[in-house]
């Protein structure tokens, strides 16, 4: 028997056609499980193989498409037994030839996470059992077909990879539009497969011959590896569902795709071994091996004229480009990453990570996104976070909401590698340096999972200062990464920027460096561009000249925050002068959505000035406030008379401008005398500053209500914000949203208003909190919470909204939501119930079929004698029901779940 | 078996504003507003597809199948019926991605989202029903009966889409508890006969929910 390195030395490899074809020609009852055929009818699957051997199969697939778990639950048979059958079938009619047996593996059924319910590493645990399975019974390699979706993919091929030695193929389905049912792209599938390390990758089903031409075209552009297919017999007649395409014209529009790099051909549904014969016919007619490996074989266009067909477009290999499924990014030009999620210096997200608030780290890559990031950087690492469970957690929940690939951001081998393994595409990682203990951990898990990698130029001895020493750890650190066969686009080059007001010299030594290594090592390049300016005043001036500079020197990849318009300007001016963006298209048509920077910068100016104004009015109070501040620092009451000045009192916030700007420079949790004394002087103003019932009845609390009921997400934002000027941050929550939301809530339940309204209201509250949530941030202080509610979609279920309807609600009226989220399982119910002292626990369903286990966690949390009430909702329940199941409380509205929290929480 | 597109140019925003809770009384004009901003972004990620096949009827059951039809309302839905198309749609997976990044930019938007893609489900039920039919001139049919309405169990659902091959053709799959992804599909059944009577909607009277449903009363219930 032969290997398949030894068969992928012919210059064509030939499959077998379609096996259910076969069986229905058999006479395979409607219904039967094809795999449990491999027990009870051997016979008529050998006979099949033996068919498909005869005509030339080179390479036979095992009945074990459908033999995982989930299909096979209720067949009677093990994933074993059936696998193990039907590798020993195949082997049985291969016996005496040269034909090798693969195991193959078709999608589970079931869909992966976002959209169904299956976690990825329940995925590879399914498939695991396959390969294990096929390995012990034999088989000579692991194809893995029909794939619609990338994750599920990445889970079989690492299952694979992990599980045995044996050679992978990979296949997946696409439609007309060149994509997949779940939206995956050719590029995304060569890129991501190719990284994985996969022998052969192609397209099988869904369309016949001709039309997997473009495909097969666009598979060719994105990579070097040989190419498989395996099309249907054209399209099933809706009425005698048989295919339209015959054997001979199946052969001969094959071989038109022989050009675009296809080595291993054979047939899927509608196929038999006819087809194969005549396949394997079109294979020996072909006059020289040049012409069999797809040289210049003259191909008929439509019109019949006859053309030498390379292949029209250009292959992209060889250049950088990364992926999700459905967005490629090709680093062809330069790119932006995003660098907001990351908590360095910033006291919100801190908090949100420690508070497992995922919602707000979403709505940062969602911001990033919109203002035009290609790339996001994912930084999660926090004293306090246990960083690969975040780091896990933070990727999979971007990746169901955003589609723009992602970096990777930890120096954790630990956490690049579980980040690695859930990434769904091609990510780059940042990052790894020229250290040999460093190069050792992270270079073999980029080369394993295929990803790019950041190379940052220092080691050992530091950051070198001239751009020599930078360039030379540089070349170091790249051949290094070639050697562990990781490949040269992939490496990226990071020259580090430093401070220019630390060493003035630095920044052109950067620059140099990055040109040598752009030029000389023909490496892409990446810099963390805002450093530059630290330390200075008007940053935003030097970052986007040394922006500009640095692209010119070649920088492909600065990483920096696009939501500041000045650096998005300077970005996409650039690519005018630089001839990135043909015919300035790219600049007119965002010139079209934003405003010009001339505008901002004259905003900017006005509020500077006004600001400047009310500075020098602060001025007068600003030494009585400083005394203030001195005097309680000491321990002492406030001095006589203070506060004396009017705008003081009017706005103690701003009044403390003068002094913050004195301590500006000093990290965010210093502890220094002057530090401590502001931060008390604060409180102690908070504290005194009376609130007193009548604030509902200010304009703010007034406005407030007004954005609730109309929508105005920016009017309660800023209302907020001018509000926390006045009060504390805890009034504010109690005497103006809380009432705002029961005076929005009781129109509601009267019928005055419908549930999209209430809902826009509970919108604009959040917006409110979120400013509060910022405020609380920067002065090290948390609200005080009303109580604990564990919200959970039951184990089964999936449709999740309205339990996020009833979080967003009951957050407003100031409960810690313990999301729990959806498919749940009633022992973490428990678990979390238990651990946190919850006294109320929220459950929803939306199925008859899932109440089983609504009343299965409620009876688990009864039976535990978990001292919570229990509240339930959903589209099928009714009160009755809901009391029946043990239930405390129906919620039938959103509404109606805030009040039952209010009094559970509050008696 | 047959596969079939459907593009939708609108949708049926009167259906939404139902599910919204709305009743009889109009909206108000920011859910208006919204409902005409989500409806564009909607429509633009749509991907609508059916597969069928139609099947004899003997008995009540399809001859020489696994998949069988159990209960007593699909047992009386199916009487005088001759044969059976089962029929599965998808909005596809984009309309549930454009909820989920809904619901992150704002819940108000995401519910009046699910309620526009949970009508347009039905819209490309009753445009695949439309087309199927033209296959069948002259012959009467009944309503579209769903998986897991009245008594007709839902635990089949597995078996029913893999008759219809639909994960691999159209890629609706099911989940353990026999929920279809992407979440915005539907499995159901039509009878045909050349005796029965056409029946296009189900009405409040004949529909197995009239004790519990929010929107029973004739003025509530858009199908009535």
């Amino acid at each position: 028997m032969s290997t398949i390195k030894q068969l992928l030395q012919n210059p064509l490899t030939l499959l077998d056609g379609g096996m259910g074809t076969m069986l229905q020609q058999k006479g395979m009852p409607l219904g039967t499980i094809p795999e449990t055929l491999n027990v009870t009818r051997p016979d008529w699957i050998i006979d099949i193989h033996r068919q498909y051997i005869a005509a030339g199969s080179q390479i036979i697939y095992a009945n074990t498409f459908g033999a995982n778990r989930h299909k096979l639950a209720d067949s009677g048979y093990s994933v074993p037994e059936l696998i193990q059958a039907a590798i020993h079938n195949a082997g049985t009619a291969a016996e005496g030839t040269e034909t090798l047996v693969a195991l193959d593996i078709g999608p589970i059924g079931q869909l992966l996470e976002p959209t169904g319910a299956l976690s990825f590493e329940e995925a590879y645990g399914i498939f695991m059992e396959m390969v294990t399975a096929g390995r012990d019974a034999g088989a000579d390699l692991v194809i893995i077909e029909t794939m619609t979706d990338l994750y599920e993919t990445k889970a079989a091929v690492l299952a694979a990879k992990e599980n045995s030695e044996l050679p992978i193929f990979v296949t997946m389905t696409f439609e007309e539009n060149m994509r997949t049912f779940t939206g995956c792209s050719v590029s995304a599938m060569c890129l991501t497969m190719e990284g994985l390390g996969v022998d052969a990758l192609g397209v099988n089903c869904s369309l016949g011959p001709r039309d997997l031409i473009p495909i097969v075209e666009e598979i060719h552009r994105w990579t070097s590896l040989p190419i498989i297919v395996k099309p249907n017999a054209g399209l099933p007649d809706p009425v005698t569902n048989e295919y339209n395409v015959l054997p001979d014209e199946f052969a001969e529009v094959t071989k038109q795709m022989l050009p675009f790099g296809v080595r291993i051909l054979g047939g899927c549904c509608g196929t038999n071994p006819e087809f194969i014969k005549k396949l394997s016919e079109m294979i020996r007619s072909l006059p020289s091996a040049a012409e069999q490996k797809g040289m210049n074989i003259p191909t008929e266009t439509e019109d019949g004229s006859k053309k030498t067909c390379s292949s029209a477009k250009d292959p992209v290999q060889h250049e950088l480009a990364v992926c999700t499924p459905l967005r490629t990014v090709a680093v062809n030009e330069p790119r932006i990453i995003g660098e907001r999620i990351n908590p360095t210096g910033k006291k919100r997200f801190r908090q949100a990570l420690l508070d497992g608030d995922m919602d707000y780290i979403l709505s940062q890559a969602v911001e990033q996104v919109e203002a035009g990031a290609d790339i996001l950087d994912v930084n999660v690492g926090a004293p306090g976070i246990d960083e690969k469970e975040m780091m896990v957690k933070t990727i999979k929940a971007i990746q169901s909401v955003i589609d723009v690939p992602l970096q990777i951001d930890s120096t954790k081998p630990e956490v690049i590698e579980a980040a690695l393994r859930v990434y769904n595409g091609k990510p780059i990682v940042n990052s790894v340096n020229g250290e040999e203990a460093v190069m050792e951990r992270i270079l073999p898990l980029i080369a394993k999972y295929g990803a790019s990698i950041v190379c940052l130029t220092l080691d050992e001895n530091g950051i070198p200062k001239t751009a020599d020493g930078r360039f030379e750890i540089a070349r170091k650190i790249m051949e290094r990464a070639l050697s562990y066969g990781i490949k040269k686009e992939n490496i990226l080059i990071d020259c580090l920027v430093l401070t220019v007001s630390a060493e003035q010299g630095a920044a052109m030594e950067t620059l140099k460096a990055l040109h040598r290594v752009k030029t000389e090592l023909g490496l892409k390049t990446v810099l963390g561009v805002s450093n530059i300016s630290f330390g200075l005043p008007n940053r935003l001036n030097i970052n986007t000249s040394f922006l500009t500079m640095a692209l010119y020197a070649g920088l492909d990849l600065p990483i920096m925050n696009p939501n500041l318009s000045a650096m998005m300007w300077a970005f996409k001016s650039y690519k005018v002068l630089s001839g990135d963006d043909e015919n300035s298209l790219g600049f007119i048509s965002y010139s079209g959505n934003h405003e010009p920077d001339t505008v901002q910068l004259k905003k900017t100016r006005e509020a500077l000035s006004a600001a400047e104004i009310s500075l020098e009015n602060l001025r007068q109070g600003y030494a009585s406030i400083a005394s203030y501040a001195g005097a309680f620092a000491n321990g002492a009451s406030a001095p006589s008379g203070f506060p004396q000045n009017e705008n003081v009192t009017k706005t103690p916030e701003a009044a403390f401008v003068p002094m913050l700007s004195l301590t500006a420079a000093h990290p965010a949790d210093c502890t220094c005398e002057s530090c401590r004394a502001i931060a008390n002087a604060k409180k102690q103003y908070m504290k005194k500053t009376d609130v007193s019932a009548s604030i509902p009845e200010s304009p703010e609390g007034k406005g407030i209500l007004k954005a609730m009921e109309t929508g105005m997400k920016n009017d309660g934002r800023r209302l907020t914000a001018r509000l926390l000027n006045q009060m504390d941050s805890m009034a504010i929550i109690n005497n103006i949203l809380i009432p705002a939301l029961d005076a929005v809530g009781e129109k509601f339940e009267k019928g005055k208003i419908f549930l999209p309204q209430l809902i826009l209201a509970a919108d604009v509250a959040k917006e409110c909190f979120d400013v509060i949530k910022e405020e609380l941030a920067q002065t090290d202080s948390s609200s005080e919470s009303k109580g604990k509610i564990i919200l959970a979609t039951v184990k089964g279920d999936i449709h999740d909204i309205g339990k996020n309807i009833v979080k967003v609600i009951l957050e407003n009226y100031g409960y810690d939501v313990i999301d729990l989220g959806k498919d749940v399982d009633p022992q973490l119910v428990l678990k979390t119930a238990r651990e946190q002292d919850v006294r109320l626990v929220g459950l929803s369903a939306l199925m008859t079929t899932t109440l089983g286990s609504m009343e299965e966690t409620i009876k688990l949390l009864r039976e535990n004698s978990i001292d919570c009430k229990i509240m339930v909702g959903g589209a099928v329940l009714t009160e009755d029901y809901a009391l029946r199941i043990g239930a405390d409380y129906y919620a039938k509205d959103a509404k109606t779940g805030a009040d039952i929290a209010k009094k559970v929480l509050h008696d | 078996m047959n596969i079939g597109k459907i593009t939708l140019t609108n949708i049926n925003k009167g259906d939404a504003i139902h599910y919204l809770g709305f009743g009889n009384a109009d909206p108000d004009a920011s859910t208006l507003a919204l409902l005409d901003k989500c409806e564009k972004e909607l429509l633009s990620s749509l991907d609508c597809k059916y597969i069928y096949r139609v099947f004899p009827l003997e008995n009540g059951q399809i001859p020489g199948s696994s998949f069988r039809l159990r209960g007593n309302a699909i047992a009386g839905h199916l009487k005088g019926c001759r044969k059976i198309i089962l029929l599965c749609a998808t909005l596809s997976e984009g309309a549930d991605r454009l909820i989920r990044k809904k619901q992150l930019l704002g819940m108000a938007e995401a519910m009046i989202t699910d309620a526009l893609a949970s009508a347009a489900i039905e819209q490309v039920c009753d445009e695949a029903e439309r087309e199927i039919m033209k296959s069948f001139p002259g012959t009467g049919h009944t309503w579209r009966f769903g998986l897991g309405y009245g008594d007709f169990p839902l635990d089949q659902q597995a078996a029913f889409l893999s008759i219809l091959d639909a994960p691999k053709r159209i890629g609706v799959c099911s989940s353990s508890s026999f929920l279809l992804t992407p979440l915005k599909s539907v499995t159901c059944v039509i009878g045909l006969g050349e005796d029965i009577p056409t029946r296009n909607k189900k009405k409040c009277a004949n529909c197995s929910l009239r004790g519990t449903c929010p929107y029973r009363r004739t003025d509530l219930c858009s199908s009535c």
